[in-house]
């Protein structure tokens, strides 16, 4: 990905900078302190990977200068340049809107990144002095697994977070120590499942002891049950009998008592209570005919009482008293009301005097009706009001636009004479002119550059041909190898000599002499002919790149030629256009670009004198148009004027009209009639006020004669006394309620005494009954005295009473006996009366019966227990639920191993994996770091190597010492850093995409030949990567466009 | 004269399901009454047919350790049975050998239960009319390794059955459960072989002579022979001749895999109604019967990345679960699998040079190596051993460690590929 450009919107101190056309290779951007070189860093950080928010300790570059806190930065995609935007202060995702229009989101972003996030962006990719420093920014979690280590695997992601996931997946179902996990969990419930599931078995086991069990308990009971229905049979008969003795006694006892009581028929029915009843009674009636005689004394004595406290008089003049009495708090309230009258009239004759008084002299209350009817209405004197108030507002408004024209004549004025005094006294150069020293300057400024590529490049060209001269004159120099001449004159003579010798002893026969002499001789001819082969191959050879140098010095000589042309024709165009610009025919770059400044500033003076101009004419034609309207105003204000005393006029003849005082406004005029209105309603009121008082007074002059009349009438207390009216009422109305009373209680007491005489009489008659028959009783009984009445009764109810207990005790026995031969014997058998035999007969058997009883009750129970179990065994479903159970455990615990199985190999697997990466994949790393290193400091430092601990490098000298990375100087470790960067990138660049690389003045603390390698890395390093370098150092920027031409300077101001 | 009579076998009663893992106590006591159910719809299909006899051709029950409880009901449908005048003849098998213990001391009277040491024959009447005459032997004990068709003789009267429990044609796994072939079967003068101990219904021959496996009348696994209507055949007899065997369902039930391709599937919401839709159908399918449900996801949508995160499933399957909880017939949720996502090439990862290829030759080298290979997972598992896990668990061979490297080798490419995408 390269990085095309940025606009921001608003960023620190920046508003609305775009920068574009970035190469890319290797720009430098150079500015003075506070020019943004680190806001324009923090800017395109903030763009990729968000701008820091409000919890962040990061700078948020606040727009200083207003603007959308943002921006966006233009970076090349495979059709075209794409653009990303983001807002900082929102939650906002990223725009990324590609060449087409269409638009994504953050994915994309992520995307072009390669998967980069900020951390790794921050920590490798841009970087500011600061963090260069510290190397913990380059082995911290996230930064050195996504390059080490999961950024390896596969598509820059962790392998770290893989065996986290599966790490986290393997202790949830089993852990190292401890239950709390899924497969120990169900251990454990499997456990427990066997456990039951044993239980559970063996209960089943024991069905068949169950079911035996179960028959021979039921035979045994059935057995103890007969034994015990036998025995219980003899105590019941035996219980019976011991029960029935005692009654069977009590009748024998009794049958003796009766025989010496007499005959019960002497004796009158109930007569012992009837006696007492007829005793009882006459002694309560005596009892109350004393009382009624003690109430009838008292009675009488009170009426009397009663009596004496009536009233007649009072009593004759009492339904008059009474309706006088219901109209006294009337009587009351119309007095008060008298007395109000009497204030109200007196009040309303002041008022109408003080208004009378307010309307001025000469005013009588006979005349307030005369003139009543010609008084004006309130919307008359309104619209005179209105009227009187426009003509005013019109003069008024007249003469304001008049004055205010005036003023801005002034002013129009005054603004016209400004201008002009600050127009330059001289005129500048005309704008034609200007634009075509602009246009020299920049011709002559590209030219000055292609002059300076011709001129390398024919220095180049030179160079290659003096290069291929040196190399022909060596080669020519150098020839074939031959050996000296003697060695070959005497090789062809020793080999003539041994083919003469040979010959002749071949041609004596000797064979096998003449061979030694004839490979010698074949020997030296074999050398001759080498010899010659090896000499026309080296002749060849060199000739042909004889041939091949001749060509290549002809070219060179040729491009020479050609680029020192083209040196001339630049230098012919420098030449003149420096002579047209007014330098120096060897003017610098510099000379011209503050050639092109001047002419610059002289265009902005031409622009704002035409401006000035421009603005003069403007003034002066707005002045002159202002004096114009003024006489126009003047005349509209004498108009007004006119206007206003017409109207006046007209007001003060209608006010005599209506009989309304000349002096007065018309708003005066409106609170003069108000007055006038206000005095005849109080006149009005004055005469109603009278009249209600006259009327008050006659009605209780009325009423009071009418009680005084009463009074008189009503006793001897009243009679020619004067006294006011209201006591006297009131006292005769008391003294009628107590007359009232008095006669209440004579009429109670009368109905009372009525009551009681009558009740008495009643009394006297019952008294009378009670002694007849007490006498009919004691005749009926024989006896004369109630003593002996009372004694007879008691014999008799004795013989009774043992009659009854008679035919009590028969009736139980027969009861409990029954019925047949059985109760006959039995009854028979009581007869006998052997009690201590029955009770001796039966205590033994009971106590067998109990002993019996408690064997049938254990029989019965294991008979139950045994159905029972065998019942639960035959219903339970516990061993089918527990297998059941079993079966879904057994299952769940297998699927589960198998997941944690599957994990833990999982992870083992991406851990081997890892460490076997790591060893051979990080060396990668460190050796493009080594190298770069290597070359920055003149091969002091060898080697970069990862610590044992991983966690940090050891760089490795020259002659073989070691260092970690904290033992070295700060410059050095800065460049070991720096190369370690590098190293990372290109290996990022390897597996995902090309990042660019930002760095903000990391160059300051290397000497200048180690800051000259580290430029030439970068210079290398750009051929590949797009750099961008921010400083604030020319030299910097210089070093970097010596030691690479190609990287571009960009001022940033 | 026409008749009929039907003919079950397998009936495994009150035996646990298998293969499930853990169940609401609801799901589990339904499936602990299954075999019990589908035993009571037999007994009710033989007297709503008023069928001439029932055969059972053994593994009536499931292990030695028979149930009080179900023998008892085994005892109660048979006494229904023979008090309606059907009598029942009874073989037993490999999982019930007569040597296993009984709670039951007497039997019903048209009750016959075949003897162990040989063949014997039991002639069923219609009236005074002899309709057929069933031979039939039982095992023993549970490993029967003869081939017990050979024994078996036909009679002369009425329609001739074969009741035997045994593996017809079934290679060398089969061998302890009375094996034989099918033309053992076909040369005895038979006209219908009443077959046990293939849970699939299978008609192996028809007519001269029937050889029909009815399979066990409930399903009690999700493995595929357990899958399906289960039940037992309906056979008709006319002339003394098989003229029909219909099978007719007897489960309560049934066990559904189905799969489910997410590529429409946007959201886990969606996903839920699709799974609830399948569901639905699965119902109607079978309907009246309860379902154990299994399904595998496939494809691949934006659903896979929330089927990814951990818990997902497990939560989306007890949501499922507890919606079902108050459904009848029974549902069951048995397990989702999730099989979606990108469908990793093995061979195109090998070859790209990076982590993955790294991490597939790793596999390679220990899969290729079978000392390798066990040192490998004696290394990483041996916590099973030392949390004394291991003693619950099937022992692992060598095959099964291939498998579970490769599941992990998977797992880890996987999870690789997610992490390198997010």
């Amino acid at each position: 990905m390269k990085i095309h450009g940025w606009a921001i919107d608003g960023f620190g101190i920046f508003r609305d900078v775009q920068v574009e056309g970035l190469g890319a290779g290797l720009t430098v951007f150079l500015g003075p302190n506070e020019a943004g070189k680190s806001t324009a860093l923090a800017f395109l950080r903030g763009v990729f990977f968000g701008f820091p928010d409000g919890r962040s300790r990061e700078l948020r570059y606040p727009p200083l200068k207003g603007g959308r806190h943002g921006g966006r930065v233009f970076v090349d995609g495979p059709d075209g340049v794409v653009t990303i935007e983001r807002e900082a202060g929102r939650r906002r995702p990223p725009r990324v809107i590609y060449p087409d229009g269409q638009e994504g989101g953050e994915e994309d972003l992520r995307r072009l990144l390669g998967g980069a996030d900020g951390h790794l962006f921050r920590s490798v990719f841009a970087f500011s002095l600061t963090e260069l420093q510290t190397f913990s920014s380059l082995t911290a979690e996230g930064v050195r697994d996504r390059i080490f280590s999961a950024g390896i695997a596969g598509a820059g992601r962790s392998a770290g977070a893989v065996q986290k996931r599966l790490d986290d997946e393997m202790q949830s179902l089993l852990k190292m120590r401890g239950r709390a996990a899924e497969l120990t969990q169900l251990v454990d419930e499997l456990e427990e499942n066997r456990r039951q599931e044993r239980e559970a078995h063996a209960l089943v086991d024991r069905y068949g002891e169950f079911v035996a069990a179960e028959a021979r308990c039921a035979d045994c009971v059935k057995q103890l049950q007969s034994q015990a229905d036998a025995m219980r049979g003899s105590t019941l008969r035996l219980q019976s009998l011991i029960d029935l003795w005692p009654a069977w006694s009590e009748i024998l006892a009794t049958r003796d008592e009766l025989k010496s009581l007499p005959a019960a028929d002497q004796f009158p029915a109930e007569g012992d209570v009837r006696l007492a009843a007829l005793v009882e009674k006459a002694k309560a009636t005596r009892a109350e005919l004393e009382e009624l005689g003690t109430e009838l004394s008292v009675d009488e004595t009170q009426r009397k009482e009663f009596q004496k406290r009536l009233d007649p008089d009072a009593h004759a003049v009492r339904d008059e008293a009474v309706a006088l009495h219901g109209e006294l708090s009337a009587h009351r309230d119309r007095r008060q009301a008298l007395t109000r009258a009497h204030q109200r009239q007196s009040v309303a004759a002041s008022t109408f005097q003080q208004s009378l008084q307010e309307l001025g002299e000469g005013y009588e209350p006979t005349q307030l009706e005369e003139l009543f009817g010609k008084l004006p209405t309130r919307e008359d004197l309104r619209g005179w009001d209105e009227r009187i108030a426009e003509a005013r507002e019109q003069v008024r408004v007249a003469n304001a636009a008049l004055e205010g024209r005036r003023s801005e004549a002034a002013r129009a004025k005054e603004e016209l004479e400004k201008r002009r005094r600050e127009l330059p006294s001289q005129e500048p150069a005309s704008r034609e002119r200007l634009e075509g020293k602009e246009a020299t300057v920049r011709r002559l400024r590209a030219t000055l550059a292609e002059f300076r590529t011709a001129e390398h490049e024919a220095e180049s060209a030179g160079k290659i041909l003096a290069d291929r001269q040196r190399e022909l004159q060596e080669l020519r120099a150098e020839g074939p190898w031959r050996p000296p001449s003697g060695i070959i004159a005497l090789t062809v003579g020793l080999g003539l000599l041994a083919f003469v010798s040979a010959f002749l002893k071949f041609g004596r026969g000797k064979i096998v002499d003449a061979l030694p002499e004839a490979i010698l001789g074949a020997l030296a001819v074999v050398g001759l002919l080498w010899y010659r082969r090896r000499v026309r191959h080296q002749q060849g050879f060199a000739g042909e790149r004889e041939k091949r140098l001749e060509e290549e010095m002809a070219k060179a000589r040729d491009a020479a030629k050609a680029q020192r042309a083209e040196v001339d024709k630049r230098r012919s165009s420098i030449q003149k256009d420096t002579a047209a610009l007014s330098l120096e025919s060897a003017s610098s770059l510099q000379d011209v670009e503050n050639k092109g400044l001047e002419v610059r500033r002289q265009y902005d003076a031409r622009s704002a004198w035409d401006h000035q101009t421009a603005r003069i004419a403007e003034a002066k034609e707005y002045w002159q148009q202002v004096n114009g309207e003024e006489g126009k105003l003047a005349k509209q204000v004498e108009k007004a004027q006119e206007t206003q005393a017409k109207t006046l006029a007209e007001w003060l003849k209608w006010k005599r009209e209506h009989a309304i005082p000349g002096r007065l406004t018309p708003r005066g005029a409106a609170d003069f009639v108000e007055a006038f209105r206000i005095a005849r309603r109080r006149l009005d009121d004055q005469r109603q006020a009278k009249q209600r008082t006259d009327q008050l007074r006659a009605d209780v002059t009325r009423w009071d004669a009418r009680v005084t009349e009463l009074l008189k009438r009503s006793g001897d207390g009243y009679k020619g006394k004067k006294m006011d009216v209201f006591v006297g009422l009131n006292q005769l109305v008391s003294k009628l309620e107590d007359d009232r009373k008095a006669r209440e209680q004579v009429r109670a007491l009368e109905a009372e005494m009525k009551r009681r005489r009558a009740r008495k009489k009643v009394a006297v008659g019952r008294l009378k009954s009670a002694e007849k028959e007490r006498r009919n009783l004691f005749e009926a009984a024989g006896v004369k005295t109630e003593e002996a009445f009372r004694e007879r009764g008691a014999e008799t109810a004795r013989r009774l009473m043992l009659e009854g207990r008679i035919e009590d005790r028969e009736r139980q026995i027969a009861g409990a006996l029954g019925q047949g031969p059985h109760a006959e014997g039995l009854r028979k058998e009581l007869a006998g009366g052997k009690l201590e035999s029955w009770q001796v007969e039966l205590s033994k058997i009971s106590k067998e019966l109990h002993e019996l009883q408690k064997e049938r009750d254990e029989a019965i129970r294991a008979h139950r227990d045994a159905e029972s179990a065998r019942r639960e065994i035959e219903n339970s479903a516990d061993v089918e639920t527990l297998e059941t159970q079993r079966g879904g455990l057994k299952t769940e615990l297998e699927r589960t191993a198998t997941r944690w199985r599957v994990a833990t190999l999982a992870r083992a697997l991406v851990a081997e994996t890892l460490q076997e990466f790591e060893n051979t994949r990080q060396p990668r790393v460190l050796s493009e770091a080594s190298q770069i290193l290597r070359m920055v400091t003149g091969k002091r430092y060898q080697q970069i190597l990862q610590s044992k601990e991983g966690n940090d490098v050891i760089v490795v000298a020259k002659d073989g010492t070691r260092k970690l990375s904290g033992e070295l100087s700060r410059g050095t470790a800065e460049q070991l850093y720096l190369a370690l960067r590098l190293g990372l990138i290109a290996e990022y660049a390897r597996r995902s995409v090309s990042l660019p690389l930002v760095m903000d003045d990391v160059l300051v603390n290397f000497d200048p030949t180690r800051a000259r390698g580290m430029a030439k890395a970068f210079a290398k390093f750009a051929k590949e990567h797009q750099v961008f370098l921010f400083t604030c150092h020319p030299s910097t920027a210089e070093l970097i466009t010596d030691v690479a031409p190609s990287a571009v300077v960009r001022k940033v101001s | 004269m026409k008749y009929c009579f039907v003919h079950a076998a397998d009936l495994h009663l009150d035996t646990p399901f298998t293969g499930i893992g853990k169940t609401s106590p609801k799901t589990a006591a339904a499936l602990r009454d299954a075999s019990l159910s589908a035993f009571d719809a037999l007994v009710r299909l033989t007297l709503e047919r008023n069928a001439a006899f029932l055969l059972l051709a053994g593994d009536l029950y499931d292990g030695q350790e028979r149930s009080v409880r179900g023998q008892l009901r085994f005892r109660e449908g048979l006494q229904r049975l023979s008090d309606a005048g059907i009598a029942t003849l009874i073989v037993h098998g490999n999982h019930d050998p007569l040597d296993g213990w009984s709670a039951i001391r007497q039997w019903p009277d048209l009750v016959t239960i075949f003897g162990s040491e040989k063949v014997t024959s039991k002639t069923v009447r219609r009236g005074s009319r002899v309709i057929a005459t069933v031979h039939g032997i039982s095992y023993a004990e549970a490993k029967v390794t003869d081939n017990l068709a050979k024994r078996f003789e036909h009679g002369s009267t009425g329609l001739q059955i074969g009741l035997l429990h045994c593996a017809v044609g079934g290679g060398s796994e089969d061998v302890s459960y009375a094996p034989c072939e099918l033309k053992d079967l076909q040369g005895v003068g038979m006209d219908y072989w009443a077959l046990g101990h293939v849970h699939q219904l299978a008609t192996l021959y028809e007519r001269d002579p029937w050889v029909v496996y009815p399979g066990t009348p409930q399903g009690r696994s999700p493995r595929s022979s357990e899958l399906g209507p289960k039940g037992a055949v309906v056979v008709e007899v006319a002339d003394d001749g098989v003229s029909s065997v219909d099978f007719v369902a007897l489960d309560s039930i049934r066990f559904v895999n189905f799969e489910l391709a997410i590529d429409a599937i946007e959201d886990l919401v969606v996903l839920r109604d699709a799974l609830l839709t399948r569901l639905e159908e699965c119902r109607a399918e079978n309907r009246g019967r309860g379902v154990i449900v299994r399904c595998r996801l496939t494809g691949r949508s934006a659903v896979f990345e929330d089927l990814s995160r951990p818990g997902v499933i497990a939560e989306l399957l007890k949501e499922l679960r507890d919606e079902a909880q108050t459904e009848h017939p029974l549902v069951w949720w048995e397990g989702i699998r999730n099989t979606t996502g990108k469908q990793l090439k093995r061979e195109s990862l090998r070859n790209r040079g990076d982590f993955s290829a790294q991490l597939i030759q790793f596999t390679d080298d220990v899969s290729g190596d079978v000392d390798r290979l066990q040192e490998f997972f004696a290394e990483h598992l041996g916590l099973l051993e030392r949390r004394s896990i291991s003693k619950w668990l099937d022992e692992v061979n060598d095959e099964e460690r291939l498998d579970l490297l490769r599941a992990a080798e998977r797992e880890a490419l996987q999870l690789l590929d997610e992490e390198s995408a997010s």
